[in-house]
């Protein structure tokens, strides 16, 4: 390859004039350029070989992936209604992660699906409708489906989480004992059974799909997902042993040991199939081996579609009627395999009533039936669960109301709501809606059936439209763009930057206020140009404009203004600003999202209702106390966006905020993992302290603002403890009396300096530090006199650093950067040690520093581990390593000493904190909203405001 | 959690903009934190009413962390660079830790599509990729940029032109060619490694 610059640009021009050539002129013209010069043609030749493999190089940008990574794993995450808990592994087709179904409040498994699949609308379609086949198996031997999520472009099956053992790692313990071998293997056949009865074949039964609980009842899972996951035009797609990944290459993925001869050959399968792969499993329970193998795929092969399993292997006790049937199982020719599983079955009671040679232990034979009917009668929520997948795409049938309104449903064309706009008329609905992980602009004309897809619209946010109604203006990665009604492609508004758009109005004079994270511009449709409107003023403590709407007339605009007291963005105020003067006035305190009505009112919404007032334009007052005049409205509880519209003909589009969440909740989890409720927590979603008597947590609440509460888990109580500003990091002192913490309150939201108060208020919380950095608490040492702390600036650390409570003195712990929050440290009970994160330059780890002169210095774990907390003795450290709570035996003396990390459970979220005993921990979960498809409309509402004045 | 010192970033931004290789490795561990906490944030807070986008990340952090009213256009195009070498960084780590996790050290195919999220499966050794845009970048440190900041960081041609200071023409002719030479170092690296 060259490196010599001159010759590379002779490469490179040659090659750039040969590809504006017609591909076959290219050869020719290489040939004459290069006069001669055979290892210049050469390597020409040898990049210009790459055209055709060039063109889907590289093709998907990597944009949504690094975002996944960067978020890492869905534990600790809520996806729908379920609580991801822990991840249980990685299955056939997935990642399998425990979580909990926060609606029904039991636990079920969760299978992400590939996003390969899951991005694909036609197989995601077909899956789904195959998944609703499969949900209506209900059977006490078949793990069920309950259902099919599709959020935010992820797609998942909740599926029943069965506890205990699979076959295989039973199976690796040893051949199971005839009788044990034979009664899972009458569960096994049961549930093919009543699969087969409707239609339903496995395709891929092998050891690791059953699974044994603890009670013993054997669960069949995965039943059909073969099937529904191959992938069409590769050969053995029947199998989905062989062709998961569909690397290609010839890479053997999986095990194709459970293999049919015709599915080895690729043909059609049928129940057959499965009494095939029923007999290889039958075959190993008894011998512990499986029925065929082969060193490499083409041997393995062989040895299914050829050879005969070695019947030598199978114990001398196994009963004739079992041998019999086994061959009979394991028949290469279909035809001539056993047809039916209830023959197996029969054949097996008849095997385990013939007494075999050793007399039956105590264990009834027939246990697996006793546990059958007991089950059958709890298991019948998979079917209900079905609804889930068909719910919201049928708009109801339209209903008259009082003053002549009319209201109806609006599907969102099977996409999940994001935000909306109705046209001036009020006939044109736009809405975001996201489908398979990415948003898009659709549009619906009210008097047609369904919405259209706006073309080159993906990722757009916040639709808003001309007051002619001809356009909907957006926001797209950074820009404004406007798409015609009719389609046609987006046009760029003006190039300024614009991130973090927070709502715009389209005026008639032809510019756009719109709001910028906290700022408020106008823009020029024209020419793109804009200037500043109005920005917040640190002094009146504001924090952020958004969600501009502009009044008749043009000359003034509403918006929401969030401050340093807005914990809550019900509580945000509602002002109006004069764009000539850019001067503010508040006329509602409480709401946030206001829009003018013509009749005169102004709605807003507060607290998940609408409310409107009468308003008079002329004084820009509000002229009365306000009314709800809607329940149960979507308002995004993180950035305040309230999702309605309103049309100048008076009609309303708004969506519906999903079922009341209980909110966060606090869990005491044992070292077993075994978890317990302790609270509810509202919005409180952590970091949490608890407090040294175990009593009392502090917990971090962010929402508008981040603000500090205190939750008593003895007398089940909370109070706000701290707020204002952002109030974050909270950390009790030793003698539980007051509680250090890291606010902006001081520095106008630029800075987070450190603050102590008591823990029963009273006093003003003292400030400890004066910094123009960044600085948040992480650990009193046991005598009080230090505090552990992280400290930022933008040129260095973050830094653990050390504030001495006598003299004021902060000195540098130790000289490697860490991460910058709560998590990254803690001091061991005998204050002679810390445990701390080291994050330097990609060097990440756990390390471990003598107290308080930070040598000498060891380091426990190489990889992410963080959160460290000491065990009461001080002998072990916890933390958590991905999401796994992990202990480690420390000893310090007479040598340090560090042990081998153990897990003990999967974390429910990374916000926890230790018992004084060590015994237990608590950790503060989060509950999320739910995917909402369809809005409201209601048809001449400003009607019915007519009668508030 | 605010962002450290709003401000100073976009001084940096512009040392570094102005050649200050110094300023760069100031800089990366803040962007990278704040996207990290972005990220985040995102899944916890937003994800209802956002899709998790690098770039929407990338925009939000860098309105974050510069002082919103100083900033000036090219500074967006410095941090969109900066993001991109980031992106990079945090992608190929996780393609060779994952590669090492399931392969027992000798990494060679790592797909992705394990990431949850809405992307396609790619088909890329990206620990190979890395290692050629590393060779591309002694022939030709401009192309490796520019795959660099369309292929990892997302950005489109515009403004990857903007970032890099050269025209939109120029981005598409140095992304076509630039995909020619890795295919064929990754290629040559390939047949190496089977012979």
């Amino acid at each position: 390859m060259s490196t010599n610059p001159d010759r590379w640009q002779r490469v490179e021009a040659l090659c750039q004039s040969a590809l504006e050539r017609p591909p076959g002129e290219r050869e020719r013209f290489i040939a004459d350029a290069c006069g001669g010069d055979e290892p210049l043609r050469r390597e020409v030749e040898a990049l210009l070989a790459q055209t055709t493999k060039a063109e889907r190089f590289l093709g998907e940008p990597f944009a949504a992936i690094v975002a996944g990574v960067l978020a890492a794993d869905l534990t600790g995450r809520a996806f729908g209604n379920y609580q991801v808990v822990g991840r249980l592994g990685a299955g056939g087709m997935g990642e399998v992660y425990r979580a909990r179904d926060t609606r029904l409040g039991r636990e079920v498994a969760i299978k992400v699906i590939p996003p390969s699949l899951a991005s694909d609308r036609d197989r995601l379609a077909r899956f789904e409708r195959e998944a609703r086949v499969l949900a209506a198996l209900n059977h006490p031997h078949v793990g069920g489906i309950y259902g099919l999520e599709v959020i935010d472009g992820a797609a998942a099956l909740v599926l029943e989480l069965v506890e205990g053992k699979t076959l295989a790692e039973r199976i690796a313990r040893g051949a199971l004992p005839i009788e044990e071998a034979l009664n899972v293997a009458g569960q096994i056949a049961e549930a093919l059974e009543a699969a087969h009865e409707k239609g339903i074949v496995h395709r891929d039964l092998k050891p690791a799909n059953i699974k044994i609980t603890p009670a013993g009842v054997v669960k069949v899972l995965d039943f059909g997902l073969a099937r529904v996951d191959e992938r069409s035009g590769a050969d053995l797609s029947q199998s989905p042993t062989l062709t998961i990944g569909g690397t290609g290459g010839g890479v053997l993925l999986g095990t194709a040991a459970y293999m049919s001869p015709e599915q080895a050959r690729g043909q059609i399968v049928d129940k057959r199939t499965d009494i095939w792969a029923f007999g290889c499993v039958l075959y190993e329970m008894l011998t512990g081996r499986a029925a065929f193998s082969g060193e490499t795929l083409s041997d393995h092969l062989a040895a299914i579609l050829d050879r005969e399993p070695d019947w030598a292997a199978l114990p001398l006790s196994t009963p004739a009627p079992v041998g019999r049937l086994l061959r009979r199982c394991l028949e290469k020719d279909p035809r001539r395999r056993l047809h039916d599983v209830a023959d197996v079955r029969i054949e097996i009671d008849d095997a385990m009533t013939t007494p075999p040679l050793p007399p039956a232990p105590p264990r009834d034979a027939r246990g697996w039936r006793h546990a059958a009917l007991m089950l059958m009668s709890g298991v019948v929520a998979g079917a209900a669960l079905v609804g889930v997948l068909t719910r919201a795409l049928n708009p109801r049938g339209t209903t008259p109301q009082p003053y002549g309104t009319t209201r109806s449903l609006i599907s969102l064309h099977g996409a999940n709501f994001e935000s909306l706009a109705l046209s001036p008329d009020g006939r044109t609905l736009a809405f975001i809606g996201t489908k398979n992980g990415r948003s898009q602009l659709y549009v619906r004309p009210l008097d047609r059936a369904d919405a259209v897809a706006m073309d080159g619209t993906l990722d757009a946010y916040y639709p808003f439209f001309s007051p002619d109604g001809r356009w909907i203006g957006f926001n797209v990665r950074g820009q404004l763009k406007k798409i015609a009604v009719t389609g046609g492609a987006p046009q760029r508004i003006g190039n300024p930057y614009v991130g973090a758009f927070r709502g715009a109005a389209w005026m008639e004079d032809g510019t756009i206020v719109y709001a910028r994270y906290s700022d408020l511009w106008r823009m020029s449709v024209d020419d793109g140009s804009q200037r500043l409107v109005a920005a917040p003023t640190t002094s009146r403590r504001e924090k952020a404009f958004r969600w501009p709407d502009v009044l008749p007339g043009g000359k003034s605009v509403l918006l929401t203004v969030s401050t340093a007291d807005t914990d809550s963005w019900d509580d945000a105020r509602i002002e109006v600003l004069s764009l000539e003067s850019g001067q503010p006035r508040v006329l509602i305190e409480g709401g946030t999202c206001a829009r003018y009505v013509r009749s005169g009112h102004l709605v807003y919404a507060r607290k998940g209702k609408l409310l409107a007032v009468p308003f008079s334009l002329d004084r820009l007052q509000v002229l009365g106390p306000p009314v709800v005049v809607l329940e149960n409205v979507f308002v995004d509880r993180g950035n305040g966006y309230g999702g309605f519209a309103i049309a100048s003909n008076g009609s309303i589009v708004f969506a519906s905020s999903p079922e009341k969440t209980s909110g966060n909740q606090l869990w005491w989890v044992d070292r077993t993992g075994k978890d317990e409720f302790a609270a509810n927590a509202g919005r409180a979603s952590g970091p949490l302290s608890l407090s040294p008597d175990g009593r009392r947590a502090a917990v971090v609440a962010d929402e508008t603002n981040a603000t500090i509460w205190i939750f008593d888990l003895v007398q089940n109580t909370s109070r706000r403890f701290a707020s204002g500003w952002d109030n974050l990091g909270p950390v009790w002192t030793p003698d539980g009396r007051g509680i250090t913490f890291s606010s902006t309150r001081d520095t106008g939201g630029d800075y987070f300096n450190l603050y102590l108060q008591s823990e029963q208020g009273g006093a003003p919380a003292e400030r400890l530090t004066r910094a123009q950095r960044g600085q948040i608490p992480i650990m009193w040492s046991p005598d009080g006199r230090t505090l552990l702390f992280g400290e930022a600036s933008v040129t260095e650390g973050p830094f653990l650093m050390l504030f001495s409570r006598e003299s004021g003195t902060i000195t540098r712990f130790v000289d490697r950067p860490t991460q910058w929050g709560p998590e990254a440290a803690a001091i061991s009970p005998d204050g002679q040690w810390v445990a701390h994160l080291v994050d330097d330059a990609g060097e990440i780890g756990l390390h471990i520093s003598k107290f308080p002169g930070g040598h000498p210095t060891w380091q426990v774990s190489d990889d992410s581990s963080w959160r460290p907390r000491w065990s009461p003795s001080g002998r072990e450290l916890y933390y958590l390593h991905e999401n796994h709570m992990t202990v480690v035996d420390i000893a310090t003396t007479p040598q340090f000493v560090v042990g081998k990390p153990r897990v003990l459970f999967d974390a429910m979220s990374d916000a926890f904190d230790m018992s004084p005993n060590g015994e237990r921990f608590l950790f503060a979960r989060r509950t999320d909203d739910r995917p909402l498809t369809q809005v409201n409309l209601v048809e001449n509402w400003s009607q019915e405001l007519t009668r508030i004045r | 959690m605010n962002a450290p010192v709003p401000g100073q970033v976009t001084e940096l931004l512009r040392a570094w903009g102005e050649g200050d290789e110094a300023a760069l490795e100031q800089l990366l561990p803040i962007v990278e934190a704040e996207l990290r906490r972005l990220a985040r944030a995102y899944m916890a807070r937003e994800r209802r009413g956002h899709t998790l986008q690098t770039t929407a990340l990338v925009n939000e952090a860098f309105l974050r962390l510069a002082d919103a009213r100083r900033v000036r256009w090219q500074d967006r195009a410095h941090f969109l660079g900066i993001s991109a070498r980031l992106m990079r960084r945090v992608l190929v780590d996780h393609a060779r830790a994952r590669g090492y996790q399931k392969r027992g050290g000798g990494a060679q195919r790592v797909a992705l599509d394990d990431a949850v999220g809405a992307a396609p499966p790619l088909d890329v050794d990206l620990v190979a990729l890395d290692r050629a845009l590393e060779a591309l970048t002694q022939v030709d440190e401009r192309k490796s940029r520019v795959i660099e900041m369309r292929f990892f960081g997302g950005l489109t041609v515009e403004e990857t032109a903007e970032a890099l200071h050269i025209s939109t023409d120029t981005v598409k002719r140095d992304w076509r060619l630039a995909k020619l030479w890795l295919l064929r170092e990754l290629e040559g690296k390939t047949s190496e490694h089977e012979s």
